[in-house]
């Protein structure tokens, strides 16, 4: 297989690269859609198949083997026909790109871009890498600008091949026509598709025209090859698809949640100070309630100097700033906002407890404790301060101590401190105890809204146990009620896999992914 | 010859009920917003929706510019209905219209009355709308319209109003992914250089045509 896909010309370009530089190459990916690795999954490829539209194997034209991709697309559906495909981040070195492309139809227009975390757009890490073919020419976007290659000719094979710098943001691209031995395509040190020196690139796309969609194209994609010239090492599979299970992919993305420190949201005037709403007026209250909309201090200005309602309007303008500061992970000038809305307005008692997120956020877990002390009397039962006091005790390595706080407010049905202290009992590894909360939860009268999440947070601690027996029964009870919910159905392809049901897991997987094979 | 003439009165009763029924059923998707329902229809029902809009009081032209929009639909007969509006002040609708237009239309026209409402209007609201049409709903223009695009842009980079210089640096970033270094509140002379900077990119992009 490997000798399959011509990597001449990745070699070629490698030996442009400096020695010093030309540690690998490592092949990060590589198709020839011949052999059985045609399985769709978030570190292979997807596949998108607009209505009256193709993307699947296809034997009729090839490169090389005796299968290609066929793309093809109508217009005027409101869809596109796509085949994307995945790889690791590359933020360094040089990426080198080879495929291979035959159209049926040269005067219709098609896409292919190298592109990164920021996907499908001009910018940093977004498109680095655009080729097109519009009126039946080749077309690069090179410095936001479309540029004007040479004429494309029905049915007739091109070798594409580029390489891209990506600290230095250029590329070199060489396009062969098949037959000719001279390319009819060579560039060197081009600018990127938006001129952005290190735009990382994670993702390629084969697509017909996403925008206009007036696009009756019809094209063959086959040999696609991407790598790098630093030597990495790429983890192989563990399932179809994918690196990492679902589950596992899903749970880190939690926990980088769970993690991230957040304001706890105000629920009463009386956060803000303010007892009863008589002595904002309407004016007072609109102000405040924009104030807190916009983050704004200009909405305190639209008072006289000397009404003393500016005052609080002012430090919940500061608090809403924090908060937006707080999420952005700038947690010095979250605790600068806090602790002058704090200043300003004493007796809104949701600044103080926001100076002790900030000081957690920021590391200062010891006068963040120092200072909650000072707070916790005014706070007596309100389950946030259950939520804070256990974020502490965890920073301290005190789970337990934590989930004994949390246990009151949690089991009495407060929302914030349930999903807290499942995340705790989760982290602890106490997966047998989560899953009894999660179903707990989930059967209490009156959660039928969010009875599905809960399902699934059980389904993922049944999982942790290596029940993917009573996981897969859990998350198909979840998917009943909430049959859309992307993660129960790609977790529903992670629990038949362990159970080596191949239709099943193929079937989850590719609802999400896509598949070349006919439907 | 009198059952010839009895059957062409049938047919043209029929083609008549057919055509009522179908008014009738774009009436009803209008009504109901169900855009699935005018997609199926096709790009032909444009020239009716067109009348359908002239023909509306300004909450039925709202829901129509909205549907123009979401459909995406080239069509002459809709700009020059939906171009009437670009001036209104009724909030709802203008902001409907102007994101419709670029989404209807590849015509300079509408680039030219974008540029302006980005520019010139009263109202901040409207200025920061238009901006943010010509910045993602101009799907239709051709390579050559875009540099009369970009030419507009690039000309209010040296507008006196400060916030007419963000946003119109702003469309360019979102047209192109840069910005040349234009800081839209820096010294004139920085952002003089950024202005030309831009220009010399328009006659690269222009000699690409």
């Amino acid at each position: 297989m490997a000798g399959r896909v011509p990597l001449a010309a990745l070699g070629l370009a490698l030996l442009l690269v400096s020695p010093a530089r030309a540690a690998g190459p490592t092949v990060l990916v590589r198709y020839g859609f011949d052999d059985e690795r045609i399985e769709t999954g978030p570190d292979t490829f997807a596949v998108f198949r607009a209505a009256h539209g193709r993307v699947g194997l296809s034997s009729i034209f090839r490169r090389s083997g005796y299968r290609s991709v066929e793309i093809r697309d109508v217009p005027g559906n409101g869809d596109f026909s796509e085949l994307q495909g995945y790889f690791p981040e590359e933020r360094t070195g040089h990426v080198f790109a080879h495929f291979a492309l035959l159209t049926a139809r040269p005067e219709e227009e098609l896409n292919i871009a190298l592109a990164g975390p920021q996907r499908f757009r001009l910018g940093k890490d977004g498109i680095a890498f655009w080729l097109a073919t519009r009126e039946g020419r080749f077309v690069h976007v090179s410095d936001s600008i479309p540029k004007k290659l040479a004429p494309v000719r029905g049915f007739v094979w091109y070798d594409v091949d580029v390489a891209y710098d990506v600290e230095d943001g250029v590329y070199d691209l060489t396009i062969h026509e098949e037959g000719r031995a001279e390319p009819i395509v060579a560039l060197r040190n081009q600018p990127g598709a938006a001129r952005q020196r290190g735009s990382a690139v994670d993702v390629f796309s084969f697509i017909s025209d996403p925008v206009e969609d007036v696009s009756d194209v019809t094209y063959f994609v086959d040999d696609v090859s991407i790598a790098t010239s630093r030597d990495v090492t790429v983890p192989p599979l563990v399932a179809p698809g994918r690196r990492k299970l679902f589950v596992d992919a899903f749970a880190e993305l939690r926990r980088t949640q769970d993690e991230k420190v957040r304001c706890l949201p105000a629920v009463s005037l009386r956060d803000f100070g303010v007892n009863w709403s008589g002595p904002l007026g309407a004016r007072g209250l609109t102000l405040l309630e924009d104030a807190l909309r916009s983050g704004s201090q200009d909405e305190a200005g639209r008072l006289p100097a000397d009404d003393a309602r500016g005052r609080v309007v002012r430090a919940a303008a500061q608090w809403r700033e924090g908060c937006g500061t707080l999420d952005n992970g700038d947690a010095t000038t979250a605790l600068d906002r806090f602790e002058r809305a704090a200043a300003s307005a004493p007796e809104g008692r949701i600044y103080g407890l926001s100076v002790v997120l900030a000081l957690l956020a920021a590391g200062r877990a010891a006068e963040a404790t120092e200072r909650l002390d000072a707070i916790a009397p005014e706070w007596a039962d309100d389950p946030r301060l259950a939520i804070i006091t256990a974020r502490l005790a965890v920073v301290r390595g005190d789970v337990a101590g934590a989930l004994e706080g949390l246990r009151p407010a949690a089991e009495a049905g407060d929302a914030a401190a349930g999903e807290r202290y499942y995340s705790a009992l989760f982290w602890d590894r106490r997966w047998r105890e989560a899953r009894d909360f999660a179903i707990t939860v989930a059967r209490r009268p009156g959660a039928a809204h969010t009875a599905a999440d809960w399902l699934e947070r059980a389904g993922d601690a049944a999982f942790q146990l290596g029940d993917a027996r009573e996981a897969r029964e859990i998350y198909e009870e979840a998917a009943r009620s909430a049959p859309d919910q992307a993660s129960l159905f790609l977790k529903l392809a992670d629990a038949a896999f362990l159970l080596e049901d191949v239709e099943s897991e193929r079937k989850y997987r590719e609802r999400y992914f896509g598949t070349l094979r006919e439907p | 010859m009198k059952s010839l003439r009895t059957l062409a009165f049938v047919a043209a009763a029929l083609s008549l009920a057919i055509f009522a029924s179908a008014g009738s059923t774009l009436d009803q998707a209008v009504a109901a917003d169900d855009l699935e329902a005018i997609k199926a229809m096709g790009p032909s029902v444009m020239p009716r929706l067109a009348r359908m809009y002239g023909a509306g009081d300004e909450e039925r032209r709202q829901r129509l510019a909205s549907i123009f929009y979401r459909l995406g639909w080239k069509s002459e007969e809709a700009k020059d209905a939906l171009i009437k509006d670009v001036h209104t002040p009724n909030q709802g609708l203008r902001l409907e219209v102007q994101w419709a237009l670029g989404r209807v239309s590849n015509d300079a026209s509408v680039v030219d009355v974008l540029l302006d409402n980005m520019q010139n209007d009263a109202q901040l609201l409207f200025r920061d709308k238009a901006a943010c049409a010509l910045a993602n709903d101009q799907i239709h223009l051709t390579p050559a319209q875009k540099v009369h695009l970009y030419e507009g842009l690039i000309r209010a980079l040296d507008d006196p109003k400060m916030d007419v210089r963000r946003i119109a640096a702003l469309v360019l970033q979102i047209q192109t992914g840069q910005d040349k270094g234009f800081r839209f509140a820096g010294p004139p002379e920085a952002r003089a250089r950024a202005v030309e900077a831009w220009r010399q990119w328009l006659a690269e992009y222009r000699s690409q045509l």
